[in-house]
């Protein structure tokens, strides 16, 4: 078996399995490289590759997650400067700006579940990435407008929520 | 649960006189885990209450406004204390902030105050307070009183930056009565950056004997004081060794008390400082650095400096960037601190030439020894000396920089009048010799 470029291969929580370098996702997912390293003594003299289950993140999630991180993490797909915002000129979008927009730019549903995945299998970048999304929903929107788009029930009696407005007022 | 309609008092948006029910349309990937988590709520589709604290945090802290975050506790009972524990806490007032309905709170002060005193998280990464000129009366003046509390609340919460940014005020013309802000022992905070009000005095708090360590500033690295003011014996025992003893970068620009007890001024004592930024205004100007740190990045000198006003002990004599604004009165502080260093990669100044054939004289003389350096970037106040021969001046002496930038400055509106008398030593033909000038790989004209 040719073994110039390791891959792995994840299942997820419905039991459908993706090939992904082992090279990229080590240098995306602190979980997946922790898992990687446990294994490696064990699969060393093996030609088998390694599955590892991912028990907590559906295929939809995970086939999400694994392109985010084949955009961000493989180098050879990476083109043009360092990946590093701070490097970026004023107004010079980074390249992967507008694939970070278009990624996050999903429902609320599947963006929460990203943010699950992001914190479970430990990439700080997407970690950002989704939180800021969800953050981003929040703002500039009013109460009813914010529970609205999450599907938040107002479980206060009207005596409740007239305290909560007065003891927060200097927020409003 | 069931309310019908009701409007929130404070809420003047016309969408609060409608309690929406609406479910959100369904999503095109709906996980079996997200289903199951959805049904424990009987019809709703709320994922987003059902995240831990945590996540809720995580997500609170990205809004970068305290405000923000607050405004979601009327969202349900889920979420009414969620944004208190938030660890980062970001005032600033600013366009994020929702158009003030009448309802509102007098000035952003207050606001401050109710936001410090609702926050419940016990340790903070990041406290920031920042007031605009729109928060301060007429004449921009803000009782030190006010921001005391602000200082005290940072003293115990904070475990990383405190940032208190006030606006100057906005007329000069008033009396200047000096309020005392006494600035507490932050022994959790790595980083402060203080913008303060010219009649602000800070005073640290008195070390107290015991125990040791309590009373100080452990862990802090990067110390910015910009714009208030300062006993300088207080000054020199906040910034040494035994209160910071892990300072590595140092910005002050403070106005100093008089006072002629004190044999050194301003005392720096650090085994830990990486980068000074210097500029303090004072009638009596004495300046001792002790530090045996090899790698000050810059030094920025202003004031009007005595000749041997300064003591430089333990100091290295190579430098990162010198930065240097000399001030026009005195004629030898710049010589004097010129010839402190024997090489820095970045020489910065901003020259003044007096008038007259002395003033061009002393002036020769002030920059007849520069440090070697990489990179000479002068700023030159336009005067009525010839420019060609005061720049030649300064590459013949300083052969070994190889990119220059020049920068003409029009500060005065006399010396744009005035011509030097031909007796200048500015007029004279060697003034203008070119040939042992050195080779220069780039030249910015500006």
């Amino acid at each position: 078996m040719a073994s110039e470029k390791k891959v792995v291969f994840l299942r997820s929580s419905d039991g459908e399995a993706f090939e992904v370098s082992e090279e990229v996702i080590s240098a995306a997912s602190v979980t997946i490289k922790g898992m990687i390293d446990e294994e490696s003594p064990s699969r060393a003299d093996t030609a088998a590759t390694t599955t590892l289950a991912i028990p907590n993140v559906t295929a939809a999630t995970l086939s999400r997650v694994l392109h985010y991180v084949n955009k961000h993490f493989d180098a050879a797909a990476v083109v043009g400067r360092p990946d590093d915002y701070i490097f970026c000129a004023p107004g010079d979008e980074h390249p992967l700006a507008r694939f970070d927009d278009d990624f996050v730019d999903v429902d609320n549903d599947t963006l929460i579940d990203l943010v699950h995945a992001a914190e479970y299998l430990h990439i700080k970048k997407l970690f950002d990435l989704t939180c800021k999304a969800v953050a981003d929903k929040l703002k500039g929107r009013t109460i009813d407008q914010i529970r609205e788009t999450f599907g938040i029930v107002n479980d206060y009696t009207v005596e409740e929520e007239v305290e909560v407005y007065r003891e927060n007022s200097w927020a409003f | 649960m069931d309310r019908g309609v009701v409007s929130s008092p404070l809420d003047h948006s016309p969408a609060s006189q409608i309690v929406t029910r609406r479910l959100p349309p369904p999503s095109l990937m709906v996980s079996k885990e997200g289903r199951r988590r959805r049904r424990r709520r009987s019809g709703g589709e709320d994922r987003i209450s059902g995240l831990p604290d945590e996540l809720l945090h995580d997500i609170l802290v990205r809004l970068r406004c305290a405000r923000a975050a607050a405004r979601t506790s009327v969202l349900s009972r889920r979420w009414r204390h969620l944004w208190a524990d938030v660890p980062e806490l970001v005032l600033v007032d600013g366009p994020d902030a929702p158009p003030p309905p009448s309802s509102r709170p007098a000035s952003f002060v207050d606001t401050v105050d109710a936001a410090l005193d609702a926050h419940a998280a016990p340790t903070l990464d990041r406290l920031l307070i920042a007031l605009s000129a729109s928060d301060v009366g007429s004449t921009g003046a803000i009782p030190a009183a006010r921001a005391a509390p602000w200082l005290r609340f940072a003293a115990v919460r904070v475990a990383g930056s405190l940032l208190l940014l006030v606006p100057p005020r906005l007329s000069y013309l008033h009396p200047v009565t000096l309020q005392e802000l006494p600035l507490p022992a932050c022994a959790r905070a790595k980083t402060i950056t203080l913008k303060l009000q010219d009649t602000w005095l800070l005073r640290p708090a008195a070390p107290a004997p015991a125990p040791a360590g309590v009373f100080t500033f452990t862990a802090l690295t990067a110390l910015t004081i910009l714009y208030g003011r300062m006993d300088g014996g207080e000054l020199s025992a906040l910034v040494s060794s035994t209160r910071c003893p892990c300072l590595r970068d140092l910005k002050l620009r403070l106005t100093l008390l008089d006072d002629t007890s004190d044999d050194d001024v301003v005392s720096i004592r650090s085994d830990t400082l990486r980068s000074l930024w210097f500029c303090i205004w004072t009638h009596i100007r004495r300046l001792r650095l002790v530090s045996p740190c090899p790698s000050f990045q810059s030094w920025f000198g202003q004031g009007d400096y005595a000749d041997d006003s300064h003591q430089f002990v333990d100091v290295s004599r190579r430098l990162h960037l010198l930065d240097i604004t000399p001030d026009r009165r005195s004629a030898v502080a710049l010589t004097s601190l010129l010839q402190k260093f024997d090489e820095v990669d970045e020489l910065r100044l901003i020259v003044h030439i007096p008038q007259g054939a002395a003033g061009y004289e002393s002036f020769l003389n002030e920059t007849s020894r520069l440090p070697k350096c990489k990179t000479l970037k002068i700023n030159l106040e336009r005067n009525g000396h010839g420019l060609a021969p005061s720049m030649f001046h300064f590459l013949k002496n300083c052969t070994s920089a190889k990119k220059v930038s020049v920068r003409l400055l029009d500060l005065d509106e006399d010396s744009q009048h005035y011509s030097c008398p031909l007796s200048c030593p500015c007029r004279s033909t060697e003034s203008c010799r070119i040939d042992d000038i050195g080779s220069f790989e780039e030249v910015q004209n500006q």
